[in-house]
């Protein structure tokens, strides 16, 4: 039992709990020391271990690898490289089909245009002016590239009819009379050009008694949509 | 003697566990173990100088390990080596406290 105290007083002197503390870090120290050279060995020994041959198989495995994966790389840039021109093949196409469409619109009088062009103004006091040279005229004035043509604010369109009776001329299913307000849209020299020629329609027309034959030319004009009345 | 057997038991119970650790936290470890033999070195110092202190001594370990830590960690994200700085304070302190422990012991033998 003497012994018990003793141990038990031992370890309540102060020289002895020092020894223990010291002791309690000596461990954790021993602990340490051991997994560090452990986790250092491993680290080299992987390396230092291999024998020159397999340190040359080790390099060309990983050379082997780094040309594989160069070669994928270069496949997958390449794959993004064709997604990338489809993608914008498709939205080229796109544009273009909007931009067809739109002249299709425009042709078949679906849709209002507006642009520079040209406004012939005819006078017909003696309505010498028959369906044949209002036809003339929309074949010049489309020979010069008109996009948009309307006679008297009917628009005139692939499909339009111009014919005569004994009241006058007939735009489908209106009677136009003199004076006849043309307008086009395109370029306003060209269509100018096209209807003034010498010996052009113009000079045709101005020939006939009573009709005097007017073109000017707009930085804008406007031409409303074929509308349903019309047809 | 009590220490030695301490490391001892320690190195025995290291070799029993086989903690691995990752590479990247080899520094780390080394750092600690610098950081304990510096504790332990310093504790045997105090003693013999009779100014050991249980409570300042537990809270030194734990502090310099976290400081020392905490500069390893700054310094690989800083891209220095800050660990150095921790490794030249706890080697410089572990060769005084050395110095000194081998002094008292000497003085000790000729006082006797």
């Amino acid at each position: 039992m003497s012994t018990v105290k003793d141990i038990i007083t031992a370890i309540k002197s102060q020289k002895y709990r020092t020894q223990l503390a010291i002791s309690a870090v000596c461990v954790l120290l021993g602990i340490l020391i051991v997994i560090q050279l452990r986790a250092q060995q491993s680290a080299s020994q992987a390396l230092q271990a291999a024998t020159e041959s397999d340190l040359t198989q080790i390099v060309s495995n990983l050379n082997n690898e780094v040309s594989l994966l160069k070669a994928e790389a270069n496949s997958l840039r390449l794959q993004l490289f064709k997604i990338e021109r489809l993608s914008s093949d498709s939205s080229a196409v796109m544009k273009e089909s909007i931009k067809n469409l739109n002249n299709l619109k425009i042709i078949a009088g679906l849709t209002g245009v507006e642009g520079p062009g040209v406004t012939a103004d005819i006078e017909d006091k003696e309505k010498a002016i028959n369906s044949y040279d209002l036809v003339d005229i929309i074949t010049e004035l489309r020979v010069g590239g008109a996009e948009a043509i309307s006679i008297n604010g009917i628009r005139i369109v692939a499909d339009s009819g111009i014919t005569q009776d004994s009241k006058g001329v007939w735009i489908d299913k209106k009677l136009v009379t003199p004076p006849y307000q043309i307008v086009a849209i395109g370029d306003p020299e060209v269509l100018y050009e096209t209807l003034a020629i010498a010996g052009g329609i113009k000079d045709k027309l101005s020939s006939l008694v009573g009709v005097s034959f007017n073109i000017t030319k707009e930085s804008s004009v406007v031409i409303n949509a074929r509308s349903a009345s019309d047809r | 003697m009590l220490p030695i057997i301490g490391l001892i038991i320690g190195i025995a119970i290291g070799l029993v566990l086989n903690i691995p650790i990752p590479q990247a936290y080899s520094k780390y470890l080394g750092i600690a173990v610098l950081a304990a033999l510096d504790s332990a070195v310093g504790g045997l110092r105090a003693s013999l100088e009779m100014k050991f202190n249980d409570k300042l001594f537990f809270t030194g370990i734990f502090s310099n390990t976290l400081m020392a830590a905490f500069i390893v960690f700054m310094g690989d994200r800083l891209g220095v080596d800050l660990y150095l700085a921790a490794v030249v304070a706890f080697g410089v302190r572990l060769f005084q406290n050395l110095a000194l422990v081998r002094r008292h012991y000497f003085q000790k033998r000729h006082w006797e």
